[in-house]
C-alpha cells in the first residue's frame, strides 16, 4: 500500500520535473551562450591562423640566421605556415563540427 | 600601464641567478594557496548531499572528468591529476586577476608560454613514450600519396610547432585586452563628467564578461590540451 504510493509520487515528481525542465531550458538563456561562445570561437580560428604564420616566419629566420642563405628559407617557410595556418583552420573546423553533432545527440538522447 | 608591472617583492639571488620574488610569482603562489584551501573546505565534509562548496568542488572535477573522457578516452585516465591541475590553476590565475588591485600572471605572455611549453614538451614526450619513433606519422595523413609528403610533412610540422604559440597567445591576448578595456573605459568615466554614468554602465557589463572570459579561456587552454594529448595517445 505505502509502496505504491510512493510510487504514485514519484511519478507525480517526475512529471513536475519534465515541466520544469521544459520552462527552464527555453531560448533566452541558450542565445546568450552561444554568442560568448561565437567570439571565443572566431577569436580561436583567429589565433590559431596566426600563431601557424608567425611559428613558420619565425623558423625560417631562425635557419636563415643559422645556414645564411637570407632571405630564402624565410620565403619558403612563410608559404609553409601559410599552409598550416589553413590546416589549422580545417582542423578547428572539423572539431566545432564534431562537437556540435555530438551535442545534437546528447540533446536528443536526453528527450 | 600599471597593473602589468612586474616588481619585486622579495630580492633573491642563488648561485648568481637572480629567482627574486616578483608580485607575479606572489600571486601564482596565493592562487595555488586559494586551490589548496578551496579543494580542502569543499571535501572536509563530504555528504551524500553536496553542499555548496562541494557542489562546487564537484563541478570543477565534473567538467575536466568528462573533457578527459570525451576527448581522450578511458586512457587520458592516467592524466587527470596534471590537466585538472592545469585547469584549476589558469582559472584561479584569470579569476584573482579579476579582483581590483590583484596582479594578473595569465596576461604575461611569458607565463602562459612556459604553461604550453610544458603541455607541449610534455605531450610529445608521451607521443614518442607510447609510440616511439611511430609517432612521426602523425606528421603525414594516412592514404596521402607518398610524393606529397615532400610539402605535407613540413606543413605539418610547422602546424605542430605552432600548437604552444597559439595556446599561450590565446590566454595571455584574451587576459590583457579584458584588462586593457576595463581600464580606458575606466579613463572615460572621469574624463565625461556628469555623462560618465553611460560608459560607467558599459563597465559594469564588460566586468560581467570578464567573468565568462575567464572560464571559458581556462576552459579552452584545458580542452585544446585534451585534444592535443589526444593526438599522442590515438594519433590521429
Amino acid at each position: 500500500m505505502s509502496e505504491q504510493n510512493g510510487r504514485r509520487d514519484l511519478d507525480a515528481l517526475s512529471e513536475r520535473l519534465q515541466v520544469a525542465r521544459g520552462t527552464s531550458t527555453q531560448r533566452p538563456a541558450q542565445t546568450v551562450a552561444t554568442d560568448g561562445a561565437g567570439m571565443a570561437i572566431g577569436f580561436r580560428i583567429v589565433v590559431e591562423m596566426i600563431a601557424a604564420l608567425v611559428t613558420g616566419f619565425g623558423a625560417g629566420y631562425v635557419l636563415d640566421q643559422w645556414l645564411g642563405t637570407r632571405p630564402w628559407m624565410m620565403i619558403v617557410f612563410f608559404f609553409l605556415g601559410t599552409g598550416a595556418a589553413f590546416m589549422n583552420l580545417m582542423r578547428v573546423a572539423r572539431q566545432l563540427e564534431q562537437k556540435k553533432g555530438s551535442a545534437a545527440a546528447d540533446s536528443r538522447t536526453e528527450r | 600601464m600599471d597593473q602589468f608591472k612586474i616588481s619585486t617583492v622579495k630580492q633573491i639571488s642563488v648561485a648568481g641567478l637572480d629567482i627574486s620574488l616578483t608580485n607575479s610569482a606572489v600571486f601564482m603562489v596565493l592562487s595555488a594557496v586559494l586551490i589548496g584551501l578551496f579543494l580542502m573546505i569543499a571535501t572536509s565534509r563530504r555528504s551524500l548531499v553536496p553542499g555548496r562548496w562541494q557542489s562546487a568542488a564537484e563541478l570543477c572535477y565534473d567538467i575536466v572528468a568528462r573533457m578527459v573522457r570525451d576527448n581522450v578516452g578511458s586512457a587520458g585516465r592516467a592524466y587527470f591529476p596534471f590537466i585538472f591541475t592545469i585547469f584549476m590553476f589558469v582559472l584561479f590565475g584569470n579569476l584573482v586577476g579579476l579582483v581590483p588591485g590583484a596582479f594578473t600572471f595569465t596576461s604575461h605572455i611569458i607565463v602562459t608560454f612556459t604553461l604550453a611549453a610544458v603541455v607541449f614538451i610534455g605531450v610529445t614526450v608521451i607521443g614518442f613514450v607510447r609510440h616511439g619513433f611511430g609517432y612521426l606519422r602523425l606528421f603525414f595523413p594516412e592514404g596521402a600519396p607518398l610524393w606529397t609528403a615532400v610539402i605535407l610533412v613540413p606543413i605539418e610540422l610547422v602546424s605542430y610547432l605552432s600548437r604552444p604559440v597559439s595556446l599561450s597567445v590565446r590566454l595571455f591576448a584574451n587576459m590583457i585586452v579584458g584588462h586593457v578595456l576595463l581600464k580606458v573605459i575606466a579613463g572615460f568615466v572621469v574624463v565625461l563628467g556628469v555623462l560618465g554614468f553611460v560608459p560607467l554602465a558599459f563597465l559594469v557589463g564588460i566586468t560581467a564578461l570578464e567573468f565568462l572570459v575567464a572560464a571559458l579561456q581556462a576552459y579552452i587552454f584545458t580542452i585544446l590540451t585534451c585534444i592535443y594529448l589526444h593526438d599522442a595517445v590515438h594519433l590521429h
